[in-house]
């Protein structure tokens, strides 16, 4: 008799629990989607070897023909990368090479234009060693665009294009 | 001298420019200090970049092709003259083809605009490339901003360029998924 009753007890338990969860999980989906944008990331390598613009990056023919890029000769477009943002949640993504790009949204500020606000840390990996290059708080537009450029990359230079929008949108 | 741009400035670096061009980039430059500075930066990029890809140049093989190419040349069948007549007329057909369809979608979309030409994006709507650095902790020297100035309402450019430290010019160019 008092095992049936534990037995009941713990079935008790277990529902109790389950209706707390589902009851939870309704809670968060009504709480709305969490605030985050989307950040695309263009991997560009830039070499001294003359050669035709790929048609991915006509789109900036203008701006790579100015200095500093003037300097080089040449652009690929090695990957794009795509990834949403949350704020104050990190997210990695592997470039070229040794290295490893870090996004984090700090805030989004909505006025004339939307304003994001964040931290961009760019590392490179020796087999388990992880040096860091650079981090930096940024603040920038919805949909512009700006540049990192100077790793080297055997014979030719990083560039990134980084470009943050609403995630609806697309990125220019 | 009112204003000498980055592009100006490049080339004078470069030895792109001519005799009195020369003189008159040198006589901006004892005036103007900021300039000076740009010109700085635009070495120091430029003879980084240049001394690596120098150093990677010597050491990078260089896969020998002109052999496979001449087989190739030399495997190729000859094209008779009927041959090349058929071709000509076939791209000439193909080429007035185009040509229509690209005059019938221009037409189409003259009509669709309602004949109005093009449009401008309201300003609001246009987002500045520029980026406000708040704060940056780096390895090695220290980065440069540029602006590459815009045409558009969405004016500069920033571009960081992180200049490489002491032990970066061996940077392994493939990492450890072989990607480039």
């Amino acid at each position: 008799m008092n095992r049936t009753m534990r037995e009941l007890d713990l079935v008790g338990v277990a529902v109790f629990a389950g209706l707390i969860g589902w009851f939870g999980a309704g809670a968060n989906a009504w709480a709305g989607p969490v605030p985050g944008c989307r950040a695309q990331v263009r991997v560009i390598g830039a070499s001294m070897k003359p050669a035709p613009l790929p048609k991915a990056l006509k789109v900036w023919s203008r701006k790579l023909r100015q200095p500093p890029f003037s300097l080089f000769k040449s652009f690929k477009l090695i990957k794009t990368i795509d990834r949403d943002l949350t704020k104050n949640r990190s997210v990695t993504a592997v470039l070229a090479g040794p290295y490893v790009l870090t996004l984090e949204l700090l805030s989004r500020a909505a006025g004339k234009r939307i304003r994001y606000r964040f931290r961009l840390k760019l590392t490179a990996r020796k087999g388990k060693h992880v040096r860091v290059i650079s981090s930096s708080t940024l603040r920038m537009d919805s949909g512009g665009t700006f540049f990192v450029a100077g790793p080297r990359l055997g014979p030719q230079t990083l560039i990134l294009g980084i470009t943050l929008t609403e995630r609806a949108a697309t990125a220019r | 001298m009112a204003h000498v741009s980055d592009t100006t400035l490049m080339k004078y670096l470069d030895g792109e420019l001519s005799h009195a061009e020369r003189a008159e980039v040198e006589r901006f430059l004892k005036e103007d200090q900021s300039a000076n500075g740009r010109l700085e930066q635009f070495r120091t990029v430029s003879e980084g970049v240049k001394s690596y890809v120098a150093a990677s140049a010597e050491t990078e093989p260089v896969p020998d092709l002109w052999p496979a190419v001449s087989r190739a040349i030399a495997e190729r069948p000859k094209e008779t003259w009927s041959e090349w007549l058929a071709a000509l007329f076939t791209v000439r057909r193909l080429a007035v083809a185009g040509a229509f369809v690209v005059v019938v979608a221009v037409a189409v979309g003259l009509l669709l605009r309602g004949g109005s030409g093009s449009r401008s994006v309201p300003e609001r709507a246009r987002p500045s490339n520029r980026v406000v650095l708040e704060s940056m902790d780096y390895k090695g020297a220290p980065p440069m901003v540029f602006e590459i100035p815009g045409k558009d309402d969405t004016g500069p450019t920033t571009v960081i360029w992180l200049q490489p430290g002491p032990g970066d010019a061996t940077e392994d160019a493939t990492g450890q998924d072989g990607s480039i």
